[in-house]
């Protein structure tokens, strides 16, 4: 369970990028964070994931401060898909995803047991036959899959991801978010991805938090809350510009 | 981890070795060293002869095989971690200043104290301080990091050799001047079984837990965030694999003072051999590192009837190497 109760944050010597911001996520349950460019979002789920130094007891893990747990707890916890990998060096596939297992022990090499959660990872994933490719020859969706699989070989209660199909072409998108629901139906895994595309949002379903200039603007159900007039509330939209412009998608709701 | 090939190159150290042992000014054979040695340990009665080669074995052959390995293994783990760590792979413990630093710490125990634990003190006070200026002025330019590491390198170990020169003008010029200068060319000549009862169970321990550290060391170099979210404190384990390194480094430094190239090269060579994975590369450019400077330094002193500086041999050696490995690694890609 992840608990946010009042959490306001800035960085040093900035404007608070976050302010009073509460809700909580159960196993199981998606959440997509959702608001245009520089609302917070990204700092919000890094926030979350413990990379940023927020005000004690405004995070709670499990019932726990996020202050309490190490870092080893965390990462059994909270799987993170960035934007791209930020390697320099290019790694097989199937050795980053491994990586997904660097949490679980404390020294050396990886197990029998690593191996094979690697490995049923990469299958969930459909990218077995990548797993001897080096990441940087790999098409930007591949990449994405390959990040996903990392993440879930992690074997963590929640999967956080970063814009996850940010950069990708139409079907790249499709192939994230379709192996998304997947891993969500069949492992039952939690997503919270933060996404500026609406749509994205009442694809996946599950809850939605609509983010603007670090507050939040609503929160609930994706399928219920996201329709037209929300979406042009939030965007800072002229009211009925979107339906002008003939971009509301059949998935949104009746405002 | 490759289990099979790091014994494999395990073993070829080991026929290193025993190739190394018999070249030198005095001819002598494996056999020969090994009926010496056993009748010198099992106290049995010794020949003029053997007594001649349980000498040259003990007092010069075996603490500078045993030299050659440490300073070769200490200098190019420590390059592939520093890589991976600041991820840069054009880093290395020359470029980040951290053996000009060490040698100017090593120098000043040198001219000024003449002490020994001194010496060793100042040469890790040195190399510390040659990483931490580098990483202090690439961070006035965090837009381009690797660049920003690079110069900041440079002008660390300008600022270091510039500190060194000094002590070589004040130093004294019929003792301790021309000691210092061979010293700083790079050489194992001065390798004594004294000096590395004092350095060498550092070095093995920080080679060891180097090498079982590749886990640790793939997830920093992904990043911060992304070791982070893999379950691992990065400041703290950057910290302390940054403090080991430097001071096997600065450790090596003491032993044979600078020896460039290799902490560059080898972690090169031996990616394009078996791939980027620290979990078997940092133990396998340990033992490259350590067979490469070994066969290097039998070169600098079996071949010519001078015996020429180490760290030169490397430096002419390593440029080619360096280049080859560029060059494969821009047709791969």
């Amino acid at each position: 369970m992840i608990d946010i109760r009042g959490l306001t944050f800035a960085y040093p010597h900035s404007r608070p990028v976050l302010t009073d911001i509460s809700f909580h996520l159960g196993p199981g349950q998606t959440l997509s964070i959702l608001g245009p460019n520089g609302c917070g979002k990204t700092t919000l789920l890094k926030a979350i994931l413990g990379f940023l130094a927020v005000k004690a007891k405004t995070i709670f893990l499990n019932g726990a401060p996020l202050e309490t747990h190490s870092r080893a707890a965390l990462a059994k916890l909270m799987a993170y898909v960035p934007q791209a990998n930020g390697s320099v060096f290019p790694y097989l596939s199937g050795d980053l995803v491994l990586m997904g297992r660097t949490g679980r022990r404390k020294w050396g090499g990886f197990d029998q047991a690593d191996h094979r959660k690697a490995q049923e990872a990469l299958e969930l994933v459909g990218i077995s036959h990548l797993a001897q490719r080096p990441y940087p020859e790999l098409s930007g969706g591949q990449r994405q899959l390959v990040n996903i699989a990392r993440a879930l070989a992690q074997d963590s209660q929640f999967i956080f991801m970063d814009e996850p199909t940010s950069g990708l072409d139409l079907s790249n998108q499709a192939l994230v978010l379709q192996t998304m629901e997947k891993i969500h139906q069949e492992k039952k895994v939690s997503f919270l991805m933060t996404t500026h595309r609406p749509e994205q949002s009442v694809y996946l379903g599950g809850e939605v938090l609509m983010l603007k200039r670090g507050q939040i603007l609503g929160w609930g159900p994706a399928r219920q809350l996201i329709n037209s007039a929300a979406v042009e509330d939030l965007y800072s939209l002229e009211p009925g510009l979107l339906n002008k412009l003939g971009l509301i998608p059949a998935c949104f709701g009746q405002a | 981890m490759n289990k099979r090939l790091i014994l494999f190159l395990g073993a070829l150290l080991g026929l290193a070795i025993i190739l190394v042992a018999t070249q030198g000014r005095y001819p002598v054979s494996a056999r020969e060293i090994a009926h010496a040695l056993w009748a010198h340990f099992s106290g049995q009665p010794l020949t003029p002869r053997s007594e001649e080669v349980v000498f040259i074995f003990l007092s010069i052959r075996a603490p500078r095989i045993l030299a050659a390995i440490l300073v070769g293994a200490s200098l190019s783990i420590s390059g592939a971690v520093y890589q991976s760590v600041f991820r840069n792979p054009l880093v290395s413990p020359g470029i980040l200043g951290v053996l000009a630093g060490a040698s100017a710490g090593a120098a000043v125990g040198i001219v000024i104290f003449s002490s020994w634990p001194l010496t060793q003190a100042f040469s890790l006070v040195g190399g510390l301080g040659g990483v931490g200026l580098s990483l202090t002025l690439s961070r006035l330019r965090p837009q381009s990091p690797m660049l920003a590491l690079l110069v900041g390198g440079l002008v660390s170990s300008s600022f270091f050799v510039a500190l060194t020169s000094l002590l070589k003008y004040v130093a004294d010029t019929e003792n301790q001047l021309p000691e210092l200068t061979y010293w700083l060319m790079g050489t194992l000549s001065r390798a004594s079984v004294t000096q590395l009862l004092w350095v060498g169970p550092l070095m093995v321990g920080g080679v060891i837990y180097l090498s079982l550290s590749g886990r640790v060391v793939n997830a920093l170099s992904l990043g911060d965030e992304e070791a982070m979210s893999l379950g691992v404190d990065s400041r703290r384990e950057r910290l302390k694999l940054i403090g080991l390194t430097t001071l096997i480094c600065s450790m090596s430094v003491v032993v044979a003072g600078i020896i460039n190239w290799v902490g560059l090269v080898i972690p090169h060579v031996a990616r394009l051999i078996i791939g980027p994975n620290n979990l078997t590369l940092l133990p396998v450019v340990a033992i490259l590192g350590a067979m490469f400077t070994l066969l290097t330094d039998t070169l600098t002193r079996s071949v010519w009837t001078a015996e020429f500086p180490l760290g030169i041999i490397t430096s002419l050696i390593c440029l080619p190497m360096f280049a080859f490995s560029l060059w494969r690694d821009q047709s791969r890609s």
